[in-house]
């Protein structure tokens, strides 16, 4: 077991005392498994993939310690949906992941005009049990109510649908009600945001007391935690990205994110996602 | 419990997970990613080179909790081994006495010099703006004298001021004069956009100018920066606006370009701003070797600490 110095809680600490304290005070310490909410794979980011192949993805996860991820495919957002869900579970598949990268397909409006794409889509969300999806409002050119049809069909799965902060989250009451009446429409739905950040506070909150089916990832919201956020709203996720664009790199500390919002005062104690995003 | 929630059993009760996660492990490596983990010290000279210690980003109106923040800021430091905080002035009326007499200390400065060397200050920029250059630009020699000062901030997104107002030419050329630091504020935008200083870091050489934040997305502009002017660094918190790569800036610029900064602010028992630990995790799960990171940490401000006259 690793010992670890614990972080001094003296009352009366002076200059000459605390580094004494931090060394001198030390505890074990175990950090619990890892599920991150929000990964991805696939080529066609940035001028280098962050993680073109499965294969890359998982020793990512190695790296970092995280046990397991839920991973859409760049392609399916970039390029074709379906073909780019079915590249993702061939990916898994490949490596032998399927305990590991959770698929989660990217929806968009185009899948429902197009001859044959939905009977395969729901094929292969019964066959491989997929329950994650992705929309990405500003590559679909499209909005939530633009792939109602999609939801409505994939309802039995109690689906979980992940939206990013930066382009589905904003304080415009238009938007507030488009998610609104959406998250009514459909309690059967888990909506997760994604990479929310300090400007996405407000209007976040709004809905998450007003919905108890949405959700919000850790990434890009630990950096500054609000002091209200209760473990139960916080699913974990150790990607930090930028709008519309790949996941960086370089993901925060996990550990130190979970512990941090461990102890707030659970309000709804069901609402947190982990992501190292 | 709530650990164990966020870190995976919320997500899998969602998803329905068949198997899911169970347990705990202790973290094993000596990479300063692990460390991090552990919450150990992390061993190598550590200097947070973009940090604030205040009750608003703007100013403050009860100096008595001061003391609990630079307390609270040392409990985070003395557990990462972080050995000295660059602290940027963001006010002058709280801080500064205008009336005062030479040799009277900025509030800032007076707090936390009795803390040596673990505490160092950035003097804020707006020193040069109309209403206070009169009184305060004949008295940067006094404040240069002592220890605390070591270099200047600027927030220029907050102040609606761009960086390439004249008001400021003073201050590039005292920089200029006594090779100090300027942390600058960078980030999209009419105001403090990296590529608005492309004609003033090359006129002061001697000048360093820190791209706080590394120009949020506007990166490959600072990274040009950099290229074409030597005295050009790049500053690590909250540059994780920009989705490049790391890796890539790293191989472009060297790992001798870039300082350590966690934006964070203390706040009475609490850290607002960034999470320091949240930055710094951000900076150790990169995907390069250690030795790699170990300039960036503190070796790097620390030499251009060094080269102040």
């Amino acid at each position: 077991m690793a010992i670890v110095p614990t972080w001094a809680g003296e009352q009366d600490l002076t200059p000459q005392r605390t580094a004494a304290t931090a060394r001198s005070e030390q505890t074990t310490i175990s950090l619990p498994p890892f599920f991150d909410c929000s990964k991805y794979l696939g080529p066609g980011f940035p001028q280098r993939p962050d993680f073109p192949r499965a294969a890359d993805l998982l020793s990512h996860l190695d790296r970092l310690g995280i046990d397991r991820a839920v991973a859409w495919h760049t392609a399916a957002r970039d390029l074709h949906p379906m073909s780019g869900n079915e590249q993702l579970l061939r990916e898994i598949e490949g490596v032998c992941a399927q305990d590991r990268i959770i698929p989660s397909f990217v929806i968009a409006p185009s899948m429902i005009d197009e001859p044959g794409v939905m009977d395969r889509f729901l094929d292969l969300v019964k066959t491989h049990r997929v329950r994650a999806f992705h929309f990405f409002k500003g590559k679909s050119g499209g909005s939530l109510p633009d792939v109602a049809s999609v939801i409505q069909a994939i309802l039995p799965s109690k689906p979980v649908l992940f939206l990013d902060s930066s382009e589905s989250l904003s304080g415009r009451d238009k938007d507030q009600n488009i998610m609104l009446s959406f998250s009514e429409e459909f309690p059967q739905v888990s909506i997760i945001y994604t990479n929310a950040m300090w400007v996405h506070y407000k209007a976040l909150y709004k809905l998450m007391e007003a919905r108890r089916n949405i959700f919000v990832d850790t990434s890009s919201f630990t950096p500054i935690a609000p002091r209200n956020t209760s473990s139960g709203d916080l699913v974990w996720s150790a990607s930090s990205s930028a709008p519309g664009t790949s996941q960086t790199t370089a993901p925060p500390s996990p550990p130190c994110r979970t512990r941090r919002s461990a102890p707030c005062m659970p309000r709804r104690s069901r609402t947190a996602i982990w992501s190292n995003c | 419990m709530h650990a164990q929630a966020i870190a995976h059993g919320n997500l899998e009760q969602l998803l329905r997970i068949e198997s899911p996660l169970r347990g705990s492990r202790p973290v094993v490596g000596d990479r300063l990613w692990h460390r991090l983990l552990r919450r150990e010290r992390l061993g190598p000279k550590i200097i947070d080179a973009h940090a604030h210690l205040s009750r608003t980003p703007q100013d403050w109106d009860d100096h008595s909790d001061f003391d609990a923040c630079a307390k609270h800021a040392l409990r985070y430091m003395d557990g990462m081994g972080v050995d000295t905080m660059l602290v940027a002035d963001t006010a002058i009326e709280a801080n500064v006495d205008l009336q005062g007499s030479l040799g009277s200390k900025t509030y800032t400065e007076e707090h936390l010099s009795p803390y040596g060397g673990r505490f160092r200050g950035y003097f804020s920029a707006l020193a040069f703006t109309p209403k206070y250059a009169e009184k305060l630009v004949p008295r940067l020699d006094e404040f240069f004298s002592r220890s605390y000062y070591i270099g200047f901030k600027m927030l220029n997104d907050y102040w609606h001021l761009p960086v390439t107002d004249p008001c400021f030419v003073p201050m590039w050329k005292y920089a200029d004069a006594h090779a100090l630091p300027i942390l600058v504020h960078t980030w999209e935008g009419p105001y403090d956009a990296p590529k608005l200083l492309k004609d003033i870091a090359p006129r002061y050489p001697n000048a360093i100018f820190l791209l706080g934040h590394s120009g949020s997305n506007d990166r490959p502009d600072a990274e040009e920066l950099a290229q074409n002017s030597p005295n050009v660094f790049l500053e690590w918190c909250g540059s994780f606006m920009n989705p490049t790569d790391w890796r890539e800036t790293l191989e472009r610029l060297g790992n001798r370009r870039l300082v350590y900064g966690s934006d964070s602010i203390a706040f009475w028992g609490e850290t607002l701003g960034h999470d320091p630990a949240w930055e710094m995790g951000r900076l150790l799960s990169l995907d390069v070797p250690d030795e790699t990171l170990v300039p960036i940490l503190g070796n790097n401000m620390s030499s251009i600490l060094a080269r102040r006259r």
